[in-house]
């Protein structure tokens, strides 16, 4: 589609990210500890995005996935670490070139009510991104928007009304619209349906699985839905308190969950295909993303901790090809 | 056959609102049995909600129940003075709302709301200056039954100390203080977190094991309606459209909203299944036609679809609301007794046939009838 399409090597590599958010403010930069007082949304993050690929990134409340999302994006600034997008340092781009790059990289928020102003046309929310990237003169503008209407799935003649006329699935179908109309390569979908009623939420899977066949489209898709991840990933990610726990191609991680948080995850989902099984919830809640333990950061809530799992950050460690886990069980090889 | 603890018969709540009249409820029939779990799953707008506190009869104008009963223990709560209704409500029938955060009084410590409703139902309290001091030890009996750990110290916080979860523990503790005959719980763990869902889910089950109580499990999610709930209602714009043992409802759906709403979810077992959405949108409910509120999205819809649907018994305790002139009884047993003799058997098929003969499809192959029959036979035969 475009030039970088030609090129080898991933579309998105992201190396180390880490965002941590002060909450000290004012004075109490210089009177308070800063230990006490930030928030490791994301402590070191790393893993490329193929071409054409769908990573999936799933995980609770606090863990930091929508940080993870807005921070590939740069639309936060990372505390550290490197994101490459078609072999660019995004960090070391002036804003001209960012800006060039922001067309080719769009996100589209959970949010549908939230997330487009309700003070603007239909014609105005979709067509703004276009406005700025591509400058088409008025009427051919208008085309291009009426045509990307009709290809989410929306009548072209409801241009002229406002987001609050239109349903929440109705509504998902513009911030798509926006998203799509500028021709992008790489699409951060953060939790699409989750705001959605379930025959809702499957008419909006479809419809990004047929755009993303149909415009090339690279996907980083987060959800807290298990199910849904399983269903539109070819990989998945799954994140406890600011880091990757476990990665790996979809199919294999659903059926072989090999770190303890990812098969608690899975036991706890309530489903509609398989029987009712007796199982032992996790226990507790997530700990405060300003005092992450020590050690794994999952050691308080995992039934296999012991006494190196308390003290010692466990490694990303390959449990088959393309197959990570960062826990201790794995040391030397599979379990 | 035992009565049951709660049966509603033709609710109908409406909204009276400026642009027209909401049917939110509109002709529910529901029976609650003693000590048993019934899920009832809808989308938004489905008048789940609305049905239960229509139930309780906290539903606030413009809404108004037009009409229908509500019999619980032999009386018509919708005949009730507001004052025996009250004295009903918290100690016989219990409800926990959605969100936590909103339903608790967030100025009032933990233990005062719980204390609160302890003193106004609990009739088993000594009188005199006893009264407040075992409240409180029931309080606390019910905060430490809850699970909430080091729940002497805990009942001192104000709700907003309280994690999601803990939260919703708080308003269970509340609603289960008086020790309920029935617990509504609207959307109990929609807010909150898959693995605190099922601690917060596991705690009802287990409550209401403890206290032999009956439980309406109010949910979007038909997965977990499907893993805690003995029995079904779908409901879809204000009416009930099926309802059944939930095993054999999943299995084999007679409805077609029943039937797409399994579709068009994805599942953790079959990842790359391809989902069908249902098309379209729930209707408008302001002005609806006398007829099948589902007819717009209806795969299946035919003539007979605008005339109105009642819901109809589909053998083994089941019920849809399917063509009223059709003679879907065959079709249906079969796959009844299909899905009861073999769990291997492709639940589809039955589901397949009652659905044809239900629609009565021209096009049905008289043949297709006689083929099950054979299949069953052998599997009876298998089974023997």
């Amino acid at each position: 589609m475009t030039a970088g399409m030609a090129q080898t090597g991933p579309l998105v590599a992201v190396r180390g990210l880490r965002k941590h958010y002060d909450l000290r403010r004012g004075l109490r930069r210089f009177t308070e500890d800063a230990r006490a007082h930030t928030v490791h949304a994301l402590d070191g993050v790393s893993f490329d995005i193929a071409r054409g690929e769908t990573l999936g990134v799933i995980g609770e409340s606090g863990c930091g996935k929508s940080t993870l999302g807005r921070t590939v994006l740069r639309l936060l600034e990372p505390t550290a670490g490197t994101v490459s997008f078609d072999g660019a340092d995004l960090a070391g781009l002036d804003a001209a070139a960012m800006k060039a790059l922001r067309r080719r990289m769009q996100i589209v928020f959970q949010d549908p009510y939230a997330s487009l102003n309700p003070r603007r046309t239909v014609e105005q929310i979709v067509g703004l991104g276009l406005a700025i990237h591509a400058r088409p003169s008025p009427t051919r503008l208008r085309e291009l928007v009426a045509e990307m209407l009709g290809r989410v799935g929306l009548s072209p003649a409801h241009m002229q009304r406002y987001p609050h006329q239109f349903s929440g699935g109705q509504r998902q179908r513009i911030g798509i619209a926006r998203a799509l109309i500028v021709e992008p390569d790489f699409v951060v979908c953060d939790e699409p349906v989750s705001a959605l009623d379930v025959s809702i939420q499957a008419q909006i899977l479809a419809l990004l699985e047929e755009l993303k066949r149909a415009f090339d489209l690279t996907y980083l898709f987060i959800s807290h839905d298990l199910a849904v991840v399983g269903h539109i990933s070819d990989r998945i990610a799954v994140m406890y308190l600011g880091q990757i726990v476990e990665l790996g191609p979809a199919r294999r991680l659903l059926q072989t969950p090999a770190h303890p948080y990812t098969q608690a995850l899975l036991e706890a989902v309530p489903r509609v295909d398989a029987e009712a099984q007796d199982h032992r919830p996790l226990g507790g809640d997530v700990p405060s993303p300003l005092k992450p333990p020590p050690g794994c950061r999952f050691h308080t809530r995992c039934p296999h901790a012991t006494a190196q799992c308390r003290s010692i950050a466990p490694e990303h460690r390959t449990v088959a090809p393309g197959h990570h886990v960062a826990c201790h069980l794995y040391e030397g090889g599979p379990a | 056959m035992t009565a049951p603890l709660l049966a509603i018969r033709d609710l109908r709540t409406w909204f009276h609102t400026r642009q027209g009249v909401v049917k939110a409820v509109d002709g529910v029939d529901l029976d609650v049995m003693p000590g048993e779990c019934l899920g009832v799953v809808g989308e938004s707008g489905s008048g789940k909600s609305v049905t239960f506190l229509s139930v309780l009869g906290l539903v606030k104008p413009p809404g108004r129940v037009e009409a229908g009963r509500v019999i619980f223990g032999g009386r018509d709560l919708a005949k009730l003075p507001p004052d025996e209704l009250r004295a009903l409500r918290g100690r016989d029938i219990a409800i926990t709302l959605q969100d936590a955060l909103t339903a608790l009084n967030p100025a009032l410590r933990v233990e005062e709301q719980i204390v609160e409703t302890i003193l106004a139902h609990d009739r088993d309290l000594p009188p005199g200056r006893g009264r407040s001091a075992a409240a409180r030890a029931k309080a606390l009996e019910m905060l430490r039954l809850v699970g909430i750990p080091d729940a002497e110290r805990r009942m001192h916080d104000y709700p907003h100390q309280f994690s999601g979860g803990m939260r919703q523990r708080v308003m269970i503790t509340i609603a289960l203080a008086c020790r309920p005959k029935l617990l509504i719980a609207d959307e109990p763990t929609t807010a909150l977190d898959v693995t605190v869902q099922a601690q917060v889910l596991a705690l009802i089950a287990r409550m209401r094991r403890a206290l032999g109580m009956s439980v309406v499990l109010i949910s979007h999610n038909l997965g977990v309606v499907a893993r805690y709930c003995d029995r079904i209602a779908l409901m879809y714009a204000g009416q009930v459209v099926e309802t059944g043992p939930t095993r054999a409802v999943i299995a084999a759906p007679y409805h077609p909203y029943t039937q797409g709403l399994l579709r068009s979810m994805p599942l953790l077992s079959d990842p790359d299944r391809p989902i069908q959405p249902i098309d379209g949108q729930v209707p408008d409910l302001i002005d609806l036609e006398p007829e099948c509120r589902f007819l717009p999205r209806c795969p299946r819809a035919a003539e007979i679809c605008r005339q109105p649907v009642p819901l109809l018994p589909m053998g083994d305790a089941r019920l849809a609301a399917v063509d009223p002139a059709a003679d879907s009884n065959e079709g249906a047993r079969i796959s009844a007794r299909l899905a009861a003799v073999d769990p291997a058997a492709d639940p589809n098929e039955g589901a397949r046939i009652s659905a044809r003969l239900a629609a009565v499809d021209p096009a049905a192959d008289p043949n297709e009838g006689a083929r099950i029959s054979a299949r069953l036979a052998r599997c009876v035969r298998a089974a023997a």
